[in-house]
């Protein structure tokens, strides 16, 4: 009778896994942790899927199971319940499976890197961002989404910083949440505007009021949507926001994977399409999100080619193509967006797992430049990271061509700005294809640049890590076939169907969506193939072939640009010039001078001038007895003029 | 005894420690160790003898409950009249908890005088539950006052090296605010006595007087600066970082545990209900201080470079926000101001509990001087940290509840904007007590010294986790804490309308 | 009129037998002194037992006045009485050891203790002018000799000069208030003051005027307060002690009987002004002045001329409720100052030196039970809740602020925010400063410690249960005869 497993179990198993690990893990050794750690990833996956099934196979009626009040105040009233439709039901089925992966591949790759404790807190902090991520995503209300928002942050902050005892590590981590918390600040004021507004936080009375009657709502819902938006920002690394995910590289590689590629930054694009609703009826917001999306796209992809760090790289990456995501969502395309999430979280994971993978071989060394001819030591790494790579750029049949063809023609096809939108899209997937080429062929291809004791190291990891490299592998290739587009038959697409009733109606907003005729459809993804073919092709000739002359010879050319593009354009800097150092200042300034000086020193002035007065008076009192008679007498005939004065 | 459990319990709360104290006068001066196991033994019988206040707490009610009334000074009316409603139920609990924490703490710390440590130490529970209970503003006025004398001592003897100043600053501003306040006390109780030819003290009798303008006016800032000086409200705060960084740890826990709350709940308990009008009328300056509490305070925490002034600074910080809550004055937002009183006692107990035990060790609180630490102090760490994310309002953890009610209550008041500014402190508080933790704890090994950190020992594990216990349960489950502090706040929120509407019509 | 003094009767033997027993006590010890000197060691007990003698006549004297109308017996005047007798009793339980310590257990000091009590009560009961101005020399010649107690230390003997000069001065002002009323009115009684249509003659304002001035030297008011922290300075502590408070209470009692006969119906603004001047100096005068001083008998006598401020806020307030007000200050004010001299007398070693306050560092430490009474008494004069000191001014403000007097009030309670300077300054040397000296004080008698403790537990007693004692100050000064409104 699993089918009636209640959905709490989901993030319960993990939350007892990091319990367990977090009280006993470090006394009972690396095996204890290990078996808990990766049990309660694996019993989560298996309870997620137990739900999946019958789910899928069944009605897709959404379900919604309330544990408990969690809090009553006034006419805040939030309980602890959980939801399962379409949406969470695809989140689902790819966090729990590769959260499962991940894990597995952890106990390999975390085996030398850590002590005992350090084992035992990795393992608790993965089982508690699980937690944090399954409550994320199967939350009924914005309050308890925003518990399991804030938790995946601070998974990721602790574990950015689990090297805490390296500078950057720790700084990262900091900057990482802080960051996040920036957006956070935004969701917080979306919340209370969509309380103010539907007095409630919960999905399904704020959806149906907002589909219901739309217009009462109007001017509040493009502030409401826009705070959303910032919080998505944060999360979602997007153009302002994204600086933190490039310095979160500096977590274990693992955690890269699952936290800063497959899920926890495409939280941003899940809640966005969780409100599609809301937004749908803020167009102005919409048409925002699409062009930070897009922008952030280009913006990280172009900072992406200049970067000689093989994390480094696959982050901007990530940063680009979660820009696709909010572009998708942007224009509509909800499912779309959602699709992509899917897929890019098979195969970037796959591409992360190989450079950790590659890591480990080159002992600790990520840059590239390094690297080299590494396709012959390592064969197992290098398919499965070549087939990611021509996922990520968009070659058919493997999956990214079809969600990200998806995103492409609904673009095209927006009104307004769409072909803008698609035009630079489509660059930016050139763009893709290159820098992804640039690194397989600087790290596979060629010749073996590293040093001797590398080059006699470099090996082909263990099971434990080549295995889930295998299966995402696998899925790289085929997890885009859900999403086959119209071209292909009316059935084609499967996952469009499965999310359709996410896409609630909206009074009055019947969508007018009249499909691409069929041979604007296949030119345009020739089109997209092409532009991702030639990427490719540019790439490969450059750094495989001529071992990066021509590169090079631009770079020497144009030093300013270059230089700029390899510092990701100094954003860090103007941010540090911009906002840090004026706060800073600031916050020194009101110290010392509002404080110290102003506010205090006027106290210990008046203080002081007591006392002085004290001091002075002290005088008078001379010991001298005629002056004692002086004071005497003046005081006499002051009250007799006081007295007398008066009658 | 069972006649006095049933009917003086709260007396019983109240005075136990105040017996220990007397008890101990009588022990020999240098029965250390006696004594510091004696003071620790009766706060414990004391908590266990304030269980039952939860237990026996009838919810339904808004009113006052456990009611003890013994004429004093009958001439004037003036009582031993005491009570608790939800909001003094709970911080009598922070209070009766957080002493035997402090006391536990001290323990392996407190080395110099430790009978009159221990002495000091419950004369102070006793002052701070008197004050929390008293529904007599002459007992209440009585008690307020002699909380001062205990921490006078507790800062001046075993506090740091600056602490004379500090103790002085402590009791002359806080002196400086109640002695006003005592004058508007004997103000009242003439009106009481012009109006109805009797005399009385007891709060529920001068509740139902009205005032005119300009003398509600008076007597409402009277009240309100003696408890404005106490929270501290901007700009009255600058005694609370020296007397929370040189006060002894303990102090300090007790200091930004109970003794600030008073502040507020002085606010909560008098100024607001007895002249409403007035406190309507300034709501919004105290809405705008709040605010400017909450920015000032976490920028300047976030400059500081002693752990424990950062700590303070923060509960500047802190506390802005709850006098937000207060002014919003709307259900959800008073709410959250009891509770949040609640939580940042126990989470900045927490904080200055831990900061203690590197102190001890080190004997410097200067940020600089560690670095790196966890590796040696993991479990320190691990503690830290949770009592790092409670202070910052993680959801899961109390904080987090409190400053949502609070900001969502305010966002729903007149005074939107106040929301939007202090909502910024969540971002700030991240980046001053994060900054915290990865100078202190994380970061490359720094100093040679700190090799011979050792972790926390036991009875400083104690203490610390069972503060981090009561953060989780209230993260988890707030409604056990909501539930008694609504009938209190609602019963607030009707008679403050109600004395609205009797002093509109004159 | 004359004949009440050729013979007077039974009733007036009664009436005055209080005195004449401290007078005998007196005269006893002065001639044991001369002729058995080895009975020295019994001067304390029969000074005590004089005073004991006197306040069991005073209680069992038939209410009523006597001498024609001359001498009052009433509860007030049981009040005061048992106010004084309590001062000297203290005063003398100190006196013993500390004179020990000093060896100069000389009989004059007990006589000239009882003598100048004996004036004090004089002053409290006559109500005839001359009477209380007798009382006042009688007291002023005692102290004068006891100012200069200790000849060979310059500081004493320039003391009792400068209380002698400065006193002669007090007493000439008072005398020509006298005179004055007494051209006025046709008769030194006071009660032939409350004669209609005087109190607007200048005549009688001049003398009321002279004597507010006469009696508020004796009160230490400022600006007639100058002699104090000299004379307290060379003055054995233990007369100081006494002369701190009893004089001080009677010469008030002496004003509320003079001012209350003259102004039955309400004392006229003029007046309530130029009396509210001088509070408000004295308050801050004393205060202010008692932050700069490194002396402690000399920083307990700026606290006391501040004090002494405080209380004359009662006589603005006028009538009984102000009397009321003011001897519940005064019982407050009698065990916290009467305790902090003890407290004195009991931490200085060498008592011909001065009493610098940074000797006293580590005092907590070295002689906790002391330290701890001189820190509590401190307290009370700062007017800390559940300690008489608060009962005291909380009583002296209600009165005040029912009369309407705001200013006056706030400035109290500002003037009580600077004392707490000074006297946390004290209690921050006795407990928070490391000693400076190494050999620990005097062990304390058991005299001290008792003194010690009877003021402690009386600061407490009044402090948390004051009804009684303001029931008991209410009924008396409801007997004081023209008490007005």
């Amino acid at each position: 009778m699993t089918s009636s497993l209640p959905l709490w179990v989901l993030p319960a198993i993990p939350l007892a896994g990091f319990a367990i690990n977090a009280l006993l893990g470090t006394r009972f050794g690396k095996s204890f942790v290990t078996a808990v750690g990766v049990g309660a990833a694996g019993l989560a996956t298996l309870a997620a899927y137990s739900r999946l099934v019958p789910f899928v196979a069944g009605s897709h009626a959404t379900v919604v199971e309330t544990v408990t009040n969690w809090m009553t105040v006034g006419t805040l009233s939030i309980d602890i319940s959980f939801r399962l439709d379409p949406l969470s039901a695809l989140m689902l089925a790819f966090v729990t499976f590769v959260a499962f992966l991940i894990h597995v591949y952890a106990i390999g790759y975390m085996h030398h890197e850590a002590t005992d404790a350090g084992y035992a807190r990795f393992f608790a902090y993965l089982n508690l961002f699980l937690f944090a991520m399954l409550t994320l995503v199967l939350a009924e209300s914005f309050l308890l989404m925003f518990v399991g928002w804030e938790g995946v942050g601070l998974c990721s902050y602790l574990l950015i910083g689990y090297y805490f005892d390296l500078e950057d590590a720790a700084a990262a981590g900091r900057k990482a949440f802080v960051v996040n918390r920036i957006g956070d600040y935004g969701f917080l004021l979306g919340m209370f505007g969509i309380f103010a507004a539907f007095g409630s936080l919960n999905y399904t009375e704020v959806f149906r009021k907002a589909a219901e009657q739309p217009a009462q709502f109007g001017p509040a819902l493009s502030v409401i949507c826009l705070c959303l938006f910032i919080g998505a920002m944060g999360k979602s690394a997007q153009v302002p926001l994204y600086v933190w995910l490039p310095d979160a590289m500096a977590g274990p590689t693992p955690v890269s994977a699952l936290i800063h590629a497959a899920t926890m930054v495409t939280a941003g694009v899940y809640m966005v399409a969780r409100c599609n609703v809301l937004f749908r009826l803020a167009p102005e917001v919409m048409l925002f999100v699409a062009g930070i999306g897009c922008f952030t796209a280009l913006f990280a992809g172009t900072i992406a080619i200049a970067q000689n760090d093989l994390k480094k790289v696959l982050a901007y990456s990530t940063i680009s193509q979660l820009g696709y995501m909010f572009l998708a969502c942007g224009v509509g395309a909800f499912a779309v967006g959602m699709f992509h999430v899917m897929t890019h979280a098979c195969f970037k994971a796959c591409l992360f797992l190989g450079a950790g993978s590659v890591m480990h071989a080159m002992s600790g060394d990520l840059d590239v430049r390094h690297m080299g001819g590494l396709k012959a030591k390592m064969p197992i790494t290098y398919w499965t990271f070549l087939a990611a790579t021509l996922a990520i750029a968009g070659i058919p049949p493997f999956a990214g061509f079809f969600s990200k063809d998806a995103i492409l023609s609904s673009s095209f096809e927006a009104p307004g700005l769409g072909r803008l939108l698609w035009f630079v899209g489509l660059f930016t997937a050139g763009l893709t294809a290159f820098y992804m080429f640039r690194i397989v062929s600087l790290t596979f291809f060629g010749e073996f640049r590293g040093t001797k004791e590398q080059a006699h190291h470099v090996h082909e990891s263990p099971s434990s890590m080549t295995f889930p490299l295998v299966v995402l592998g696998l899925l790289s290739v085929v997890a885009g076939w859900i999403g086959l587009p119209a071209v292909f038959g009316e059935h084609a697409n499967v996952i469009g169907p499965f999310l359709a009733p996410i896409i609630a109606p909206i009074a009055g907003h019947e969508a007018a969506h009249e499909a691409l005729p069929h041979a604007t459809e296949w030119l345009l993804m020739a089109v997209s193939v092409a532009v991702a073919a030639s990427g490719l092709y540019l790439a490969y000739a450059w750094y495989a072939k001529q071992g990066g002359r021509t590169p090079a010879r631009l770079a020497a050319s144009y030093p300013g640009v270059y230089a700029l593009v390899a510092d990701k354009y100094r954003i860090d800097e103007l941010y540090d010039v911009l906002f840090v150092r004026p706060l800073a200042w600031l916050a020194r300034t009101l110290w010392k001078v509002v404080d110290v000086l102003i506010i205090d020193g006027l106290l210990n002035a008046a203080a002081f001038l007591v006392e002085l007065t004290g001091d002075f008076l002290r005088f008078l009192q001379t010991g001298n007895v005629r002056n004692y008679a002086l004071t005497f007498f003046l005081g006499l005939i002051a009250l007799l003029i006081f007295v007398v004065g008066a009658m | 005894m069972d006649a006095l459990l049933r009917d003086h319990l709260l007396t019983l709360v109240v005075f136990l420690p105040a017996a220990g104290a007397a008890l101990l006068l009588f022990f020999p001066h240098s029965a250390r160790i006696a004594a510091r196991n004696v003071a620790l033994g009766v706060s414990l019988v004391a908590l266990a003898a304030s269980l039952p206040l939860w237990t026996r707490f009838a919810l339904d009610q808004g009113g006052f409950q456990f009611r003890e009334k013994i004429a004093w000074i009958p001439q004037l009316g003036i009582s031993y009249a005491i009570g608790i409603d939800g909001i003094s139920l709970l911080l009598v609990l922070l209070t009766t908890v957080l002493t035997p924490v402090s006391l536990l703490f001290s323990l392996t710390h407190v080395e110099k005088e430790v009978r009159g440590f221990s002495i000091a130490f419950l004369v102070l529970e006793t002052g701070m539950l008197g004050s929390l209970v008293a529904l007599d503003l002459a007992l209440f006025y009585v008690f307020w006052e002699v909380m001062l004398v205990p921490m006078y001592f507790i800062i001046g003897i075993w506090g740091g090296p600056r602490r004379i100043y500090a103790s002085m600053k402590f009791f002359l501003f806080t002196m400086a605010g109640s002695l006003l306040m005592f004058l508007a006390i004997l103000f009242l109780a003439i009106r009481y006595h012009a109006a109805t030819g009797g005399w009385s003290f007891a709060l529920e009798d001068l509740y139902r007087l009205t005032f005119t303008g300009s003398t509600e006016t008076l007597l409402f800032l009277a009240f309100a600066l003696a408890f404005a000086i106490k929270v501290p409200v901007f700009p009255l705060h600058t005694w609370l970082p020296d007397a929370h960084t040189e006060a002894p740890t303990a102090g300090s826990i007790i200091l930004a545990g109970v003794l600030l709350k008073l502040g507020v709940y002085g606010y909560l308990r008098f100024a607001l209900p007895l002249f409403p009008g007035a406190a309507m009328r300034f709501a919004p300056w105290l809405g705008v201080l709040g605010v400017i509490g909450v920015v000032y305070g976490a920028l300047v925490a976030w400059a500081q470079h002693d752990m424990k002034r950062l700590v303070a600074y923060s509960s500047v910080s802190h506390l802005g926000l709850v006098v937000i809550g207060v002014g919003a004055f709307t259900t959800m937002s008073l709410s959250g101001s009891v509770l949040q009183m609640i939580n940042h006692g126990l989470s900045t107990g927490a904080l200055f509990l831990l900061v203690g035990v590197l102190y001890e060790r080190r004997h410097t609180r200067e940020i600089d001087a560690y670095g790196g630490v966890a590796a040696v102090v993991p479990v320190t760490t691990a503690l830290f940290l949770i009592a790092t994310l409670s202070s910052i309002g993680l959801p899961g953890l109390n904080g987090f509840v409190g400053e949502f009610t609070i900001l969502l209550g305010t966002w729903l008041s007149p005074h939107r904007w106040w929301a939007i500014a202090a909502a910024t402190g969540v971002i700030l508080s991240a980046v001053y007590m994060l900054t915290l933790v990865q100078r202190v704890f994380w970061s490359p090994f720094a100093h040679e010294e700190n090799r011979k950190l050792t972790d926390v020992r036991p009875s400083e594990f104690i203490a610390a986790a069972t503060l981090v216990v009561l953060m989780v349960w209230i993260g988890v489950r707030p409604n056990d804490l909501l539930d008694r502090i609504r009938p209190a706040v609602e019963s607030l929120q009707k008679s403050v309308a109600a004395k609205q509407i009797a002093e509109a019509q004159p | 009129m004359t004949e009440h003094f050729v013979h007077f009767t039974h009733a007036d033997l009664l009436s005055i037998a209080p005195e004449i027993a401290l007078a005998a006590a007196g005269c006893l010890i002065l001639l044991i002194e001369g002729f058995a000197p080895a009975l020295r060691r019994w001067f304390a007990t029969i000074a005590l037992g004089g005073i004991a003698g006197s306040l069991y006549f005073l209680v069992n004297a038939p209410p009523g006045t006597t001498f024609g109308g001359r001498y009052d017996t009433s509860p007030l005047t049981v009040f005061v009485g048992l106010f004084l007798g309590a001062a000297a009793v203290l005063a003398l339980l100190v006196a013993r050891p500390y004179l020990e310590r000093s060896g100069e257990e000389r009989g004059e000091f007990y006589a000239l203790l009882l003598w100048g009590h004996l004036g004090v009560c004089l002053m409290t009961r006559g109500l005839d002018l001359l009477i209380i101005f007798i009382g006042l020399e009688t007291l002023s010649l005692s102290f004068y000799v006891l100012a200069g107690f200790f000849r060979r230390v310059a500081a004493s003997s320039e003391a009792g000069l400068k209380y002698f000069l400065t006193g002669a001065f007090g007493s000439a002002f008072t005398l020509y208030g006298v005179a004055l009323l007494f051209g006025a009115s046709g008769g030194t009684r006071i009660d032939e003051l409350a004669r209609p249509g005087l109190a607007d003659s200048s005549a009688v304002t001049f003398g009321l005027l002279f004597l507010l001035v006469g009696f508020g030297f004796k009160m230490s008011l400022a600006p007639f307060h100058a002699w104090a922290p000299d004379v307290y300075q060379g003055m054995p502590t233990p007369a100081v002690a006494y002369l701190s408070v009893a004089p001080k209470g009677a010469a008030l009692l002496v004003l509320f009987r003079v001012f209350s006969a003259v102004f039955e119906n309400g004392m006229p603004d003029r007046f309530r002004a130029g009396i509210a001047a001088l509070a408000i100096l004295s308050m801050t005068l004393g205060n202010v002045v008692a932050l700069a001083q490194r002396d402690a008998k000399r920083l307990l006598a700026y606290s006391g001329i501040a004090q002494m401020g405080y209380v004359t806020i009662a006589l603005v307030v006028f009538g009984r409720e102000g009397l009321a007000a003011a001897l519940v200050f005064f019982c407050a004010y009698l065990v916290s100052n009467v305790g902090a001299f003890a407290a004195v007398s009991a931490l200085y070693r060498d008592e011909t030196k001065p009493h610098p306050i940074a000797m006293l560092a580590g005092a907590g430490r070295r002689a906790p039970f002391a330290a701890a009474v001189f820190a509590l008494c401190l307290f009370s004069l700062a007017g800390i809740p559940a300690t008489a000191g608060f009962i005291g001014k909380f009583f002296l403000f209600k009165a005040a602020l029912e009369k309407g007097l705001y200013t006056l009030a706030l400035i109290g309670v500002a003037n009580s925010l600077v004392s707490i300077g000074y006297y946390l300054k004290v209690v921050y040397i006795l407990y928070m400063r490391d000693p400076v000296e190494t050999e620990a004080p005097p062990v304390l008698a058991p005299a001290d410690r008792l003194a010690l403790a009877l003021c402690a537990a009386g600061i407490f007693a009044i402090g948390v249960f004051p009804s009684t004692l303001w029931e008991v100050a209410r009924r008396a000064a409801a007997t004081l005869p023209f008490g007005g409104p």
